[in-house]
């Protein structure tokens, strides 16, 4: 019974690393770099949080970890989508259409006539 | 940094691994480089670059701390919820909560109190120093004390190697009343070699061996409580045992018990090198060694192997060549324990198939539940519970449940000790001192654990089928209830064919058991008392005088009550005395030459006249004794009618002589033949027997053996009074009646029987549990089907029929699968059978129809509820 929607932005936070994931294995630094300009700079992620939020998808089973050898040669925590984590982005993705479609629809709702 | 921050910094590196850390240090650290990188390429200074990084980073220490929240933390919350929902659930359903756990605290229950008999005799170390460095040299044998000088001079594989003997019956006579305890003979060294010292004063020390110093005696603690009020005074001063005042030079403490809790002193080893008769054929001793540092128990099982010629070449006589042929070298632990292992693992295994049909009980009533809760599952999987959530949470349930059987079965076999070590036979060793310790506590919670998930895995696997969201429409489809049923049936068939199994094994034993108290053992069982009575070794000295002393007792015992008879023997059948001998016959080649064995009797008894009578053993050829055979009279003998055949075939054996060992040795004329008697077991051959006459042969202590329809206690009061009035330093101990002494026999097949029977019972009450159970659901789920039926004109009889029919297919599948499997298992008891062999083809015919009578009659009540059902509410129902 684990509904993790209570907070909206940390919600936001791992669907957007899911997404990013989703196009192919990135470490911490490289997750945050991604989600800055795919967002176009919109959203300022605090890199610390980004941690936290990556040890937490880890333990639901939506990505795994392992340690690779970056670009630079150097020794980095590779994070990776798993299929759960695949369905998981599927699954958020379904429901942030319908909620936003329906922020959307009450936003450009025009007042109903009145009934004589 | 504060106290606190350290002992906090402590406790995380001992609960998150090292690794871990390590870990996130390294990534966040590379996450600070590579920002700092990236800074320093949009120009920055490389120390702006860092400082900049820090600052988007916003609190490493914070960050790391949010992490480790995660480690671990999580599972542990998520554990506690499980726990508190699954006891919630549980209250929730008394009843079910009540009856899973009480079959699992039977179930566990036995588990742990047989385990904890296996652990108290077949694993505990001895109470000694490193007591897996301990031998036995000559398990299934004894050596004379030449042996034992002979390896002691060869072996190179210990330290320390020491010898002790049989238990023998000794008489303390002197203040208080005589009484005859068990004395221990043993070489001095025997407590320096276990690593054992005094409660009070000192143990026996080397050289007290030797004549005119060993008149020592150690005393066990128990003996020194009961006997001397447990005053330490006693530690040096002096007691006369057997005749022979011994220093009491110390007593043992309480946990001393070598090598069994019967033995009351421990003395030393008679030790005359001198000696042929002491040295090579008295006192026989089995050898203690403790292994040598970097000696190993194989190297010095070969070495045995490789000195027995030596030792059997060392006997002043001929030995027959295949002398020491089974000479091994085994842990001490497991030559005290004897014979006893097979029984006990039957037992356990016996036991644990209990074990298993409770588990298979406990699941069933699981899978009837998971049925009514299939929505709930349905419902929190909607909700957005994981797979593996889902399952641990079941499975914290199923855990929770079995736990609390094991506490409860824990309770229960605390209980059940006392009923069980009285079941088990009282000369079973290291049963003193049985108790639950780590080891058992280890096991039953090992035990709960695996029932746990044993039960508890089929339901919550059983949670996940593709369609959990189908839950949510009102009820399951047929297809559901048909998987379903496979199941439960199959678990159920599993639980037949187990109880199959025991019942089976339990039969077997019944009826070897009754088969055994069915033998005719060559002589009278009924009216027969026997005590052992002992002439004070310092009045009687002789065996003239002793002879006068059981003439005197026999002529005086005529007017026990009750009595028809008495006479006494140097032994008697299953009450001791019976010894192997050897002898010589008049004309035949003497042994020794080519290989050529003694002639050997197993028993060779000193009897009185009224032996025979008194017995009811036939005389088949000849006489018996008269008052003519008296001590100057010609030496005459009796035969069994199995010596006769044995060594005089084809010949008459009256008028033959023989003699014992020994130069200057009589002849002896034998001058009737008499039946053949069990000694010592009734499930073997009837034994050979040699006997002479009071007058003539040699006299020791003698049990007097008297048939009186009078009651055994008014027999003992009389026959105390009558001995005392003779000689007040003459003990009378070991009354027993022949019923006793054939029960204590037998107690090993007896207490086996009883167990298994228990345990078959329990195991047929929880199948018969099982198959009602599975048919009043089964019933329940087809209520309307048979509503249905009913209204369409089916009749009370053919419902009746259908759901008989059920129960009569689970019992055949249940017995079908037990049957083959029965086959294997009880050969595991065919060293424990008796007349019954492992297959009996009746025993394996009689079991399937009272395995489908039990399930015949569990289905019959559901199925009577069925047939009974009113249609037009059954069709309403669901």
């Amino acid at each position: 019974m684990t509904t993790d929607h209570s907070d909206l932005l940390q919600g936001t936070l791992e669907m957007l690393v899911l997404k990013t994931l989703s196009f192919e294995p990135m470490h911490g630094w490289g997750i945050a770099q991604r989600i800055q300009q795919m967002s176009q700079e919109v959203f300022q992620v605090n890199q610390g949080s980004l941690y936290p939020a990556l040890q937490r998808m880890k333990g639901k089973g939506w990505i795994r970890s392992d340690w690779r050898t970056s670009e630079h040669n150097r020794r980095a925590r590779y994070y990776e989508l798993t299929a759960a984590g695949r369905q998981q982005l599927a699954t958020e993705r379904r429901s942030w259409e319908r909620s936003s479609g329906a922020v959307n629809w009450i936003l450009n709702a025009v007042p109903e006539p009145e009934v004589p | 940094m504060s106290a606190i921050t350290q002992v906090r910094e402590r406790l995380r590196t001992l609960v998150f691994r090292a690794r871990e850390e390590r870990e996130l240090a390294e990534e966040l650290e590379f996450h600070l480089e590579m920002e700092a990188a990236s800074n320093r390429g949009r120009g920055m200074s490389p120390e702006e670059a860092r400082r900049a990084a820090f600052l988007s980073f916003g609190g490493v220490e914070r960050t790391k701390e949010e992490v480790r929240d995660g480690w671990g933390i999580r599972v542990l919350e998520e554990l506690a919820a499980d726990i508190r929902f699954g006891w919630r659930t549980l209250r929730k359903s008394p009843s079910f909560a009540w009856m899973t756990v009480l079959t699992l605290a039977l179930g566990i229950g036995a588990n742990t109190a047989m385990f904890s008999v296996v652990n108290g005799v077949l694993l505990r170390p001895l109470p000694f120093p490193q007591p897996d460095r301990l031998l036995s040299l000559f398990p299934e044998a004894a050596i004379p004390h030449g042996g034992l000088e002979i390896l002691r001079e060869r072996t190179r594989s210990y330290d320390h190697l020491a010898a002790y003997g049989f238990p023998a019956a000794i008489s303390l006579t002197g203040s208080g009343e005589p009484e005859r305890l068990v004395g221990m003979a043993v070489t001095p060294d025997l407590f320096a070699t276990l690593g054992v010292g005094a409660e009070i004063g000192r143990p026996l020390q080397p050289g007290e061996e030797g004549a005119g110093r060993d008149h020592v005696v150690v005393l066990s603690h128990g003996l020194w409580e009961r006997r001397f009020g447990a005053n330490p005074a006693v530690v040096g001063s002096m007691i006369t045992l057997g005749g022979v005042d011994r220093l009491v030079v110390g007593v043992m403490p309480a946990s001393f018990t070598f090598p069994s809790s019967r033995v009351d002193l421990w003395l030393p080893a008679p030790f005359a090198p001198n000696d042929i008769g002491i040295h090579w054929a008295g006192g026989w001793l089995h050898p203690v060694g403790r292994l040598r540092a970097g000696a190993t128990t194989a190297q010095a099982a070969a070495e045995i192997h490789l000195l027995v010629p030596a030792v059997r070449n060392g006997f002043p006589w001929h030995m027959p060549a295949d002398w020491g042929a089974n000479a091994t070298a085994i842990p001490l632990r497991d030559a005290i324990v004897g014979d006893v292992r097979t029984m006990l693992l039957v037992l356990l295994g016996a036991v644990g198939l209990v074990l298993l049909v409770a588990c298979v009980n406990v699941g069933n009533l699981l899978l009837a539940r998971a049925a009514t809760r299939q929505r709930e599952v349905g419902v929190r999987s909607a909700l957005g519970a994981g797979r593996g959530r889902l399952v641990r949470q079941l499975l914290t349930e199923s855990l929770l449940l079995s736990l609390l059987g094991a506490a409860a079965g824990l309770l229960l076999a605390r209980l059940a000790m006392p009923v069980l070590t009285s079941l088990l036979p009282a000369d079973m060793p290291r049963l003193e001192n049985l108790g639950i310790d780590a080891r058992v506590l280890g096991f039953t919670l090992a035990l709960a654990t695996a029932t746990g998930i044993a039960f508890g895995l089929a339901p919550a696997l059983r949670a996940f089928r593709p369609d959990a969201y189908g839950e949510l429409r009102e009820g399951g489809g047929a297809g559901e209830s048909r998987r379903r049923w496979h199941l439960v049936g199959g678990l159920v068939a599993a639980e037949i064919a187990l109880a199959v199994i025991l019942v089976i094994g339990a039969l077997l034993l019944v009826q070897s058991l009754w088969h055994l108290l069915e033998v005719d053992p060559g002589f009278r069982k009924q009216q027969i008392l026997s005590a052992a009575v002992s002439p004070s070794e310092v009045r009687y000295t002789n065996d003239v005088q002793r002879a006068a002393f059981y003439e005197e007792l026999l002529r005086r015992s005529r007017v026990l009550p009750g009595a028809r008879s008495v006479a006494v023997g140097s032994g008697m059948p299953f009450g001791g005395g019976i010894d192997p001998s050897v002898f010589l016959i008049e004309g035949r080649p003497a042994p020794g030459v080519a290989g050529t064995e003694w002639p050997t009797t197993d028993a060779c008894l000193t009897v009185s006249r009224e032996y025979f009578h008194t017995l009811d053993i036939p005389l088949l050829r000849g006489r018996l004794f008269t008052p003519a055979d008296g001590t100057a009279a010609p030496r005459v003998a009796l035969v069994s009618r199995k010596l006769a055949e044995t060594y005089w075939p084809g010949e008459d054996v009256l008028g033959k002589r023989f003699r014992f060992p020994g130069s200057h040795a009589p002849w002896w004329t034998i001058v009737g033949v008499v039946g053949d008697v069990k000694w010592n077991r009734l499930s073997l051959q009837t034994n050979s027997g040699l006997y002479l006459p009071l007058l003539q042969g040699p006299i020791g202590a003698m049990r007097i053996i008297v048939r009186s329809a009078a009651t055994a206690d008014a027999v003992t009061a009389s026959l105390r009074h009558t001995v005392t009035a003779i000689d007040r330093s003459s003990p009378v101990s070991n009354v027993r009646t022949m019923e006793e002494l054939l029960a204590a026999s037998v107690a090993q097949p007896r207490s086996i029987m009883l167990l298994l029977a228990l345990f078959a019972a329990i195991g047929l009450a929880l199948g018969a549990i099982g198959i009602y159970g599975v048919i009043t659901y089964a019933v329940n789920q087809r209520t309307r089907e048979i509503g249905i039926r009913m209204a369409l004109g089916a009749q009370t009889g053919s419902v009746l029929r259908l759901v008989l029919k059920q129960g009569a297919a689970l019992a055949a599948l249940g017995i079908a699968l037990g049957l083959p499997i029965a086959v294997g298992a009880t050969r595991v008891l065919r060293s424990l059978l008796f007349g019954v062999s492992a297959t009996d083809p009746l025993t394996f015919a009689a079991v399937p129809l009272l395995l489908a009578a039990v399930a015949l009659l569990a289905s019959y009540l559901p199925a009577r509820r069925a047939s009974q059902v009113d249609p037009t509410t059954a069709i309403r129902t669901d």
